[in-house]
């Protein structure tokens, strides 16, 4: 698991874990659901239009329909746990030394960004639009002091003032 | 064209089934090693051999009248 990768020094605890907010994840499994839905609709669409004349019987294509048609299913569903995956492995992960935050960027690209809370200079929250504000959903932006200034990012966390008070508590400790 | 459709629909059924064999593996691995509670993994990979299980299922049960 991830946890046992990062190696945590002596001392070092993890305090939070936190993923963007799930609303987003379902957000696009509805999506997802919908997909599912459309062979039909364009099915029963073609079988009674006018400006789509079919040649052939279509009743007489039952079961190649249905094959068709499950193969579809059955790329929605690979294409929704690839979403799922995207949501589950993007993780921010607040400790009394750092901020880690680990980015998974398609299958096998993802990187893993460690933030010393010594070296944090600003932290920012953004909360815009109307679903985040009533759902409590926004970005966390922080600015590390170093050779070369850093930049620490992550959007739709939830509760990102309440990250912000942990992480503000941390460094202050 | 139309007498290679089953051999083709039979064909692509073993290509879909690797697919599936292969995200199976590429999922778990990822999930267990980068995801941060071993239950959810789990779960989440069950779910994923259930859904794609049965709709190669039923692909294979509609190939069978597939002519």
């Amino acid at each position: 698991m991830l946890i046992d990768r990062i190696n945590l020094e002596s001392g070092e605890e993890v305090l939070a874990v936190s993923r963007r907010h799930i609303f987003l994840i379902i957000l696009q499994l509805i999506g997802f659901l919908f997909l599912i839905f459309v062979p039909p609709f364009l099915l029963i669409f073609v079988s009674h239009s006018d400006v789509v004349v079919l040649t052939f019987d279509l009743a007489e294509y039952t079961a190649l329909i249905i094959y068709l048609y499950t193969v579809w299913i059955l790329s929605v569903w690979v294409l929704a746990f690839v979403a799922w995956t995207d949501y589950y492995l993007d993780i921010l992960i607040i400790t009394n030394h750092r901020l880690i935050l680990a980015n998974q960027k398609g299958f096998w690209r993802r990187s893993l960004a460690s933030f010393r809370l010594e070296r944090l200079q600003e932290i920012n929250v953004e909360i815009s639009g109307i679903l985040p504000t009533l759902l409590d959903f926004g970005s966390l932006r922080a600015e590390t002091a170093g050779h070369g200034e850093e930049e620490f990012h992550m959007d739709s966390l939830p509760d990102p003032r309440g990250l912000k008070a942990k992480i503000m508590k941390a460094v202050e400790a | 064209m139309e007498a290679q459709i089953p051999l083709l629909a039979e064909l692509f059924f073993y290509l879909a089934l690797q697919i599936v064999i292969v995200y199976a593996l590429v999922f778990g691995y990822h999930w267990f090693q980068y995801g941060t509670n071993k239950k959810h993994s789990t779960l989440a990979l069950t779910i994923f051999m259930i859904g794609a299980g049965s709709l190669l299922f039923v692909m294979f049960l509609s190939l069978q009248y597939v002519n």
